[in-house]
């Protein structure tokens, strides 16, 4: 008789874990049927009542229960497999479901002597169902199709996985830290693994029906992590495994094929075999979403195998390359967005060569669209520098969208303990989009350096600095600071919430030495050292003031509840009444204007805007013109606007108060004003062209 | 500004910018040059009150490139507005934000307008619409108005006192849901719980149900009459937010759901479920059969049950059949569930007589799960005997072919009511369902006093037992109909004994007095 354990680990799936043990249990009577014994064992860490009910019904097959209070699958996974009674563990989630045949394949294969301890088993599909269909074949990591550096972009084996525990003692298993965005355990497990050639090996004819749930009831969904930093990355494990391919037989070495899809003409990618289909027929009946593959379009359901993006590998070796091992300083500028770039850029890879006695290694990526070429050679001359060419990553590697930012994002992961220099640069805007909580977490230390010397709205450095501060002050963790020209001091202190440091005196002159009078002389002067920049200290700008918009010469009174104010203006002994929610901008002129428009307009009653700046549920404005001809319809479809979670501004001033409850939400106050409307006598009017502006709550607050 | 810089002047020429920067010329060069050939040739610009607010260099330089752009962009030139004065007056507006005409065209603003943008980026730099016009993300959008507040109001006008009992159904057509509302509408009415039925899907509401007095809230008519607009236009998130505020306004003590696509979306929607769980005092669901599509996909609003199960107090089922399914496939605790035995109106026999009674009736949807295509097989064993089909197509999921059905086979087109059928000339009723919960017709039928023929199947024995004879072996088992068929013909004694207890199966459990104490028990009330 053969033993394994079985480690299912459970939260709060509720009845979603019915199917699960239903299907588990007709696979382990499958093993007990042929003589082998599989220990089932319940990791339920800080699971819920109704999911530990459905647990007590399963008490004929459940061998152990053990609540733990970890709050983390990892944690939980890995003290269950430690508690197993045998070697061999099976790894369950609470919501998947297997083929029937996963413990007796999985015995008959250790009977036969085909069971190797370095070696990672998983089902051969992985068939996803529910909120999504599909399905995956199961690739052989020793297969020569498939290169290690694919993990670099994608995940390719998941923990549902039958394993020997004592490989967890070489790798432990890693855990997720939303905090600081680095997670995928399976998915960082694997690339540690196979970078020690443990291998990855399915388990004929098997199945894992792995449960996709619509977004909105998604427990596990969480943006924006990344895998951790592996061994499998490091550059000289990178030419171990190619010149290890080079000697192998059937090797694929094709240095990017980036004009089709796959490498390599795939073999075996086809229409689901018949056991498939028998396996669909028997867990069906434990999971009626299973049954929905037949509901597919004859042809559209493929055994396909895994993206084998050979431009992947590429990338990854261009982006990895030619790193030491020393801690990084990333310089990321977009040649567009700064001035003087070719001169300026260099004064930073001069500054991060010489900080703290040359113990770091700059790393420069940088956009290069405007016609200038760096020469990677001259720079790591120059300054040990590696470079990252966002035109040669983007045109000779040519990454997809879908992985375009974590290929990116792998030398920074790589390397703990850097120092990330933003000058502004439209790649960092893009990949702080996504992962800014890996970059402010694991880095050292994160600046933005804003170069401009007076404010230009349109300027691109300020908007993707701006942009990326916004991400990072909603993070709420690790700053993102901001160092700026003295001269900028006044523009943007006490106007903005941003973490913000001058810049030291000697950048100033070196930036001054490289621009503008760059052609006066040739000068080896225009250095500064970066140690002053990094401890440059915050200016005390955070707290910021806002400016009282009601011009001064109206008397205001105002009473504020939930998200609305209600203010009483009063000039020269004229009345009106402002109801304005929180999210609301408004010219501050236009509170005059309106004032003024309303006591000169006695058939008057309510003064709202013209043009509504509204953000939608994607976070994009839209602009709507409101006719007043029918006042009732344009409040109506600002309450639908805001039932449809758009954010909506409303700023109305009125000629009397127009409810005599105050209203407390946005919604409140469109309702108010839309009863209030029915009234004809109330007409309403806007006072030229003015404009309200929605705005986030977190970033603008009215302050009567 | 220090006077070094060769951006305190206009410039003339951007030669004299070059002499500047390679240091051929200083200050006192530059002075002499504008003081010999006077302002054409350019002058210090010293008055702050020439700076434009609303000026951007990137806009200025992003549209005319000449060569104060490279030494612009070399760090030479600092800004942008002193190479525009040198273009002349007009060129400034190339660089003033509210008055650059391809910003003012890509965001269709009016100067006025772009100036509030503009000083409102100021205001919060980096955020603010300005973003989204650079990047041509923003535009003008007129949307169709929803009309929330006037339904809202369209709702309260309606609705008369407090309705104790809602019944959220999809619509009034002919199938069971409706069936199973309006026996818990009567059923409530009778523990006077002022019964209300909600439409959240479609207006439709055949005579039947229109003929019957019962209080409805037809949700898709009334927006039609109040906006204007057809309900099925609306967005599905849309008409969850009607039937939720709708609900938020009966405020009910308890609310049942039958079949309403909408009414099961508002219950697994994360707000509107709070909102509808808040609002009223029980919640209650029913799910019925699944339905198996012919390609063998499972469908039914069972599904729902997981993501339900948190705020529903009980599922109500139709038959034990079902509701055990439920207890096994997703452990569903037998405490929140209940299976209803749904009544009929009392036997109301049409007369046993075998000289009349010549036909096999089918009467059901033309549909895959019905089965309709095997009467073909079973008439052609049976050439004598005329079977008449009434039905249509819901599904669409099967085509009858009725050009190759024998010809003892007659299409009678669709049935509004059990009324409509030729009862008192079919000896049988056959019915040859691949899945069924506890099919209404059968109650119906079986009160008209016509024996029924069937296969054991979902949940038919909650109302003919376990050990029916006129059970077939499978849907699919021709000889099994014919053998029973041709019994019921043969024997009137045999259909009469049948129909006997037909009789007793209905008055004894399917009574409207049973049901009314399953019913009050189901929902934790007492009746009487």
């Amino acid at each position: 008789m053969l033993q394994a354990s079985a480690i299912v680990n459970i939260h709060r799936e509720g009845l979603l874990l019915t199917p699960t043990l239903n299907s588990l249990k007709l696979a382990k009577d499958n093993a007990t049927a042929a003589g082998h014994r599989i220990e089932l064992v319940i990791v339920a860490d800080r699971s819920d009542a109704p999911t530990m009910a459905i647990v007590e019904r399963y008490s004929g097959i459940v061998d152990r229960v053990i609540p733990v209070e970890f709050g983390d699958l990892g944690a939980s996974r890995e003290y269950g497999i430690r508690q197993a009674a045998n070697d061999w563990v099976f790894m369950h989630d609470a919501d998947d479901l297997f083929s029937s045949n996963w413990y007796t394949r999985f015995f008959e294969m250790m009977a036969a002597g085909e069971i190797d301890e370095r070696t990672v088993y998983h089902t051969d599909l992985f068939a996803r169902f529910g909120h999504n269909q599909d399905i995956r074949q199961m690739i052989d990591s020793w297969d020569p199709r498939f290169h290690p550096l694919f993990l670099a972009s994608e995940w390719y084996y998941s923990n549902k996985a039958v394993l020997n525990r004592k490989l967890f003692d070489e790798f432990p298993m890693p855990y997720n830290d939303t905090r600081t965005g680095i997670g995928n355990e399976d998915w960082t497990w694997s690339c540690h693994t196979i970078d020690k050639e443990v291998r990855h090996y399915k388990i004929p004819e098997t199945i894992c029906f792995y449960r996709v749930k619509p977004v909105e009831q998604s427990m596990g969904l969480n943006p924006g992590m990344i895998h951790a930093a592996s061994p499998l990355f490091e550059p000289d494990n990178m030419l171990r495994y190619d010149i290890h391919r080079a000697s192998a037989p059937h090797n694929i070495s094709a240095f990017c094929d980036t004009m089709v899809a796959k490498g390599d003409p795939v073999i075996g990618d086809g229409p689901p075999p018949d056991w498939f289909w028998r396996e669909v027929a028997i867990q069906q009946e434990f999971e009626s979403l299973i049954s929905d593959y037949h509901a597919m379009e004859p042809g559209s359901l493929r055994c396909q195998l895994p993206n084998l993006h050979y431009n992947v590998v590429a990338a990854t070796q261009y982006l990895m390359r030619d790193m030491d091992e020393r801690p990084k300083i990333f310089v990321f500028a977009s040649m567009a967005n700064l001035r003087a770039a070719d001169r300026v850029v260099e004064q930073f890879l001069a500054a991060a060569r010489d900080y703290q006695g040359q113990s770091h290694q700059p790393v420069l990526v940088v956009d290069d669209d405007d016609g200038f070429v760096f020469s990677d050679f001259g720079l790591m001359g120059r300054y040990g520098a590696k470079l990252i060419s966002i035109r040669a990553y983007r045109d000779l590697f040519k990454p997809e969208d879908w992985y375009y930012n974590r290929l990116l994002m792998r030398p920074i992961v790589q390397s703990p303990n850097c120092i990330v220099i933003d000058l502004g640069s439209d790649t960092f805007a893009r990949i702080f989009d996504e992962f800014h909580r890996v970059i402010l977490e694991n880095a050292t230390d994160s600046i933005a350096v804003l170069a401009d010397k007076s404010v230009d709205l349109l300027s691109p450095a300020l908007n993707n600095i701006a942009g990326n501060v916004a991400f990072a002050n909603a993070h709420n963790g690790k700053d993102l600071r901001v160092c700026l020209r003295p001269e900028m001091r006044d523009a943007l202190a006490g106007n903005v919430d941003w973490p913000l440091a001058l810049w030291p005196q000697g950048l100033s002159d070196a930036i001054e030495d490289v621009s503008r009078l760059r052609y006066r002389q040739l000068t080896d002067q225009a250095s500064f050292d970066l140690a002053d920049l990094l401890e440059s200290p915050l200016l005390d700008s955070k707290a910021q003031k806002r400016q009282r918009r009601v011009p001064a010469a109206f008397k205001v009174k105002s009473l504020q509840k939930g998200e609305v104010t209600v203010s009483r203006l009063t000039r020269d002994g004229k009345v009106s009444y402002l109801y304005q929610t929180s999210i609301t901008w408004v010219s501050a002129q236009n509170y005059a204007i309106a004032h003024d428009f309303l006591h000169a307009n006695p058939h008057i009653w309510l003064v709202p805007p013209q043009i509504n700046a509204l953000l939608s549920p994607e976070g994009k404005y839209r602009f709507r013109w409101n006719n007043y001809s029918d006042p009732q319809q344009v409040f109506m479809t600002w309450y639908d606007q805001l039932v449809t979670k758009n954010r909506v501004p409303i700023a109305v001033l009125t000629r009397e108060q127009i409810n005599k409850t105050l209203p407390e939400t946005p919604l409140d106050l469109a309702r108010a004003l839309y009863v209030y409307a029915g009234n004809s006598a109330k007409q309403a009017s806007a006072s030229g062209e003015t404009m309200a502006i929605a705005m986030s709550p977190k970033m603008y607050e009215f302050t009567g | 500004m220090k006077t070094s810089d060769i951006s305190t002047y206009w410039q003339t020429y951007a030669d004299l910018i070059e002499l500047w920067a390679k240091g051929i010329w200083d200050e006192v060069d530059l002075a002499a040059h504008f003081d010999e050939h006077g302002k054409p040739e350019g002058r210090r610009i010293v008055d702050a009150g020439d700076w434009r607010q609303d000026w951007s260099d990137t806009l200025y330089f992003s549209q005319v490139h000449n060569d104060f752009e490279w030494w612009w962009q070399k760090g030479v030139l600092e800004t942008g507005l002193y190479a525009a004065l040198a273009e002349g007056e007009s060129a400034l507006e190339q660089g003033c934000i509210s008055r650059n005409p391809t910003l003012q065209e890509k965001a269709s603003l009016s100067a006025q307008s772009m100036a509030q943008v503009v000083e409102n980026a100021h205001e919060n730099l980096g955020l603010g619409p300005m973003r989204d016009i650079v990047a041509g993300a923003g535009f003008w959008g007129e949307s169709q108005p929803i009309g929330f507040l006037p339904m809202q109001a369209a709702v309260q006008a309606a609705i008369s006192g407090k309705n104790r009992y809602v019944i959220v159904l999809p619509w009034l057509e002919s199938g069971g849901a409706e069936l199973v509302g309006s026996w818990h509408y009567k059923a409530a009415q009778e523990l006077g719980l002022d019964p209300l039925i909600v439409l959240g899907d479609a207006p439709n509401v055949t005579k039947r149900f229109a003929g019957q007095g019962m209080n409805i809230l037809n949700l898709p008519q009334l927006y039609a009459d109040t906006i204007g607009h057809t309900y099925q236009h609306l967005r599905i998130e849309d008409r969850v937010e009607i039937l939720t505020m709708a609900l938020e306004t009966l405020a009910p003590e308890r609310m049942h759901l039958i079949h309403s696509y909408i009414g099961y979306t508002a219950l697994t929607n994360k707000d509107a479920r709070a909102r509808i769980r808040a609002a009223c005092g029980q919640v209650d669901v029913s799910a019925f059969c699944p339905h198996i599509h012919p390609n063998g996909a499972y469908d039914g609003y069972f599904r729902y049950i997981p993501a339900l199960v948190d705020i529903v107090d009980t599922f109500i089922f139709d038959n034990t059949w079902y509701q055990r399914e439920m207890a096994q496939v997703y452990g569903l605790d037998p405490a929140k569930s209940a299976a209803l035995k749904y009544p009929v109106d009392g036997l109301h026999p049409v007369g046993f007589s075998a000289k009349k009674r010549k036909k096999v009736l089918w009467a059901s949807r033309f549909d895959s799960q019905k089965n309709p295509q095997i009467v073909g097989e079973i008439a052609a064993k049976m050439p004598d005997t005329d079977f008449v089909m009434y039905g249509r197509k819901v599904m669409g999921d099967v085509e009858i072919d009725w050009d190759t059905m024998p010809d003892n086979v007659s299409d009678k087109g669709e049935f509004f009511g059990i009324d409509d059928l030729p009862l008192d000339e079919s000896f049988a009723f056959l019915y040859t369902s691949k899945f069924d919960g506890t099919p209404n017709i059968l109650l119906e039928v079986g009160s008209r006093g016509v024996p029924i023929v069937t296969a054991n199947i979902g949940g038919i024995s909650d109302f003919l037992g376990a050990d029916w004879p006129l059970y077939v072996g499978s849907p699919e088992d021709v000889d099994g109909y014919v053998s029973h068929l041709r019994a019921l013909q043969s024997s009137p004694k045999t259909a009469k004994k049948r129909i006997d207890e037909q009789n007793a199966f209905l008055t004894g459990d399917r009574s409207f007095a049973e049901f009314l104490s399953a019913f009050a028990q189901a929902i934790g009330l007492e009746s009487g």
